[in-house]
């Protein structure tokens, strides 16, 4: 049986949009980005987070590591409420949670070089280490990472696309820690480069026996890494599932829509498939729709969908899924 | 063959050991910042200029409070510009020696100016610094107070300090430290909203580093272009509001003197001994110019995007 490492449980972020209102007495109105997520998490596992532009994926795992104040919910790392955390303490469990960002080059400080930016983390939690120490600890993480230990003392933009991701998931692995989210990691570089720092980061899962959270809209990314996916709508999960599952047995009508979508690397097939394409744009997450977010889009919407929000029920042991009309 | 060899000594290079030093982003702004003649130019006639104004004085036989008694009696014609008399630039109205005190006024120039902006750039930068970076109702309070203080009339303020504690260089620092950090404040603060939503510092943040830490590594030195080159442009803007409160008499006090204060009683007998004016009038220009033209050098050196 799977230990389970993080638990999220009904996590709401929302913005306030103060500058839609007139007078400071007036409740502004909120911008739901998140509004509800529940998951969890297990030990050496990855769960991957799909779903279109602006359903709150990133939101979601910035949320997870609070670098954006959270509404309301719970995080339950190892045992631990991370929202009631301090500053303080959250700062220290940030060692044991890390993040690699989308742009490589841009999440790098072009002022520092390589060795200063992969030892950060060192610096930050173990200040005790000596120089050498942590010299040598950077160089052995390059190593690891498929970078040349001697461009140590090279600048971020001396480095392409790929080096850079790399140089991130160095630096986000270097003070080994339990859990790694990543931001749309591969979706800034081309395809063979995607391959190879996926790749990458499934050999250092194995070796570190890290979970990983991996956010992408690239659906074929996704499978090729996860064990789990997410399918998030609006700022709701609508469909969770094992990857298999998920894949060839899609429950929710929106994930078997984005399902259609995905291009099959054959001509003839890809011809004669058919897309159910979606009518509508997505609702605006200031004032989403009451009752289930997707019934506006839904091809098999009935009346009774307005009526309450449905959660995430288990249909079976590996599946989950957010619908009142096949609870 | 030849190819084959360089190749070889390529791949000896690659398969050595040896850490490869990269290139920061300041080495090629020096690069490029060698390359502009006009402010290499500068430069050096700065450091000639500050040279001479710090050594020039040992060279003469006049102090820059002696009064020649004798090209007194006569200043239109002994107080002439001559090398037999000793008086290099010639003698103001009281017969003191204009060189000297040309370069003892360019002493307190170069000093009210880079000084005033050295109190600037510290201040400025910090306080600018923080409030973009804490943002919300803290950078808000801090941008009003800003505000208000720069709304104050300066010569009103300069004139205040003057009557109330008496004519002092010192003060003439505080009135230009005062306000001259107001305007790097708020640059410096525009910048580091633009900077605190880049990717590099939320994984400064997620790598666990205090505010402080970021501000300092993260946020500074990415900076310090910007806070350079308008440090550089402020030194003259520095030096000409000396010369202004000089030239209203609310400067340094007799028998010291700056380059405004020269210009002001030189303005005066321009037309009897030009020298009085055209000698301070000339180093200040070339000093103002000059620092100009490193600013506009380092500015396209640091931002090689914005030209």
């Amino acid at each position: 049986m799977k230990k389970p490492i993080m638990e999220v449980i009904d996590l709401k972020v929302h913005f306030p949009l103060t500058d839609k209102v007139s007078f400071p007495w007036q409740t502004p109105p909120t911008l739901k980005a998140v509004d509800g997520v529940s998951l969890t998490l297990y030990e050496g596992e990855t769960l991957g987070i799909v779903g279109e532009s602006g359903c709150g994926k990133s939101t979601l795992a910035r949320a997870l590591l609070r670098l954006l104040p959270i509404t309301d919910g719970n995080i339950i790392w190892l045992g631990q409420d991370l929202v009631t955390l301090g500053k303080q303490a959250m700062r220290r469990k940030r060692q044991e949670l890390q993040m690699i960002f989308q742009d490589p080059l841009a999440s790098l400080n072009p002022r520092m070089t390589i060795g200063e930016i992969i030892a950060e983390p060192l610096r930050t939690f173990k200040p005790e280490l000596s120089r050498d120490e942590v010299t040598a600890k950077v160089r052995h993480m390059m190593e690891k990472v498929g970078l040349l230990p001697n461009v140590i003392n090279r600048y971020p933009h001396e480095f392409s696309g790929g080096q850079c991701q790399r140089i991130g998931i160095a630096r986000a692995l270097i003070i080994e820690p339990k859990l790694v989210i990543c931001d749309e990691p591969v979706s800034a570089l081309d395809v063979s480069i995607q391959a190879q720092v996926v790749n990458l980061l499934k050999e250092l899962q194995a070796e570190m026996g890290l979970s990983l959270i991996f956010i992408a809209h690239d659906l074929s990314v996704v499978k090729h890494i996860s064990d789990r996916v997410l399918v998030m709508y609006l700022g709701n999960a609508v469909e969770l599932a094992d990857k298999q599952a998920l894949y060839s047995n899609p429950q929710h009508p929106y994930t078997k829509a984005l399902l259609s979508a995905v291009p099959i690397p054959d001509p003839q097939q890809e011809k004669n498939k058919t897309i159910n394409l979606l009518v509508g744009d997505l609702p605006s997450p200031i004032n989403p729709p009451s009752g289930c977010v997707f019934r506006t889009r839904c091809p098999e919407t009935k009346d009774s969908c307005s009526q309450c929000k449905p959660e995430l029920v288990s249909i079976n042991k590996q599946h989950q899924v957010a619908c009142t009309l096949i609870n | 063959m030849f190819m084959s060899s360089k190749l070889q000594t390529v791949d000896a290079l690659i398969s050595t050991d040896a850490d490869i030093d990269g290139r920061s982003l300041w080495q090629d702004a020096r690069r490029r910042f060698f390359a502009n003649h006009a402010a290499i130019a500068s430069l050096i006639i700065l450091a000639c200029i500050t040279c001479i104004s710090l050594l020039g004085p040992l060279f003469s036989q006049w102090h820059y409070e002696d009064i020649d008694w004798e090209a007194l009696s006569d200043i239109s014609l002994l107080g002439r510009p001559s090398i037999e008399s000793g008086h290099y630039f010639g003698t103001d109205t009281l017969g003191r020696d204009i060189f000297v005190r040309t370069m003892q006024g360019g002493q307190i120039s170069l000093l009210v100016g880079i000084l005033g902006s050295f109190v600037a750039v510290v201040i400025g930068t910090l306080y600018g610094a923080i409030s973009g970076y804490v943002g919300g109702r803290i950078d808000n309070l801090m941008m009003r107070f800003l505000e208000i203080l720069n709304s104050f009339p300066f010569m009103f303020f300069v004139i205040i300090l003057m009557t109330v504690f008496g004519r002092h260089i010192f003060l003439i620092f505080v009135a230009i430290g005062a306000i001259s950090w107001l305007d790097m404040a708020r640059i410096v603060r525009g910048q580091t909203l633009a900077l605190k939503n880049k990717e590099f510092i939320e994984a400064a943040h997620a790598c666990g580093v205090s505010g402080l830490q970021i501000i300092l590594r993260h946020i500074i030195p990415n900076l310090l272009g910007i806070v350079v080159v308008y440090a550089t442009l402020l030194v003259p803007n520095m030096i000409i509001l000396e010369s202004f409160i000089s030239f209203l008499g609310l400067g340094v006090q007799e028998p010291m003197t700056s380059w405004g204060a020269l210009i002001s009683e030189g303005a005066i007998t321009m037309e009897i001994a030009v020298w009085q004016l055209a000698w301070p009038l000339a180093f200040l220009v070339l000093t103002l110019f000059c620092f100009n033209f490193l600013g506009d050098g380092l500015r396209d050196a640091l931002d090689p995007k914005d030209r």
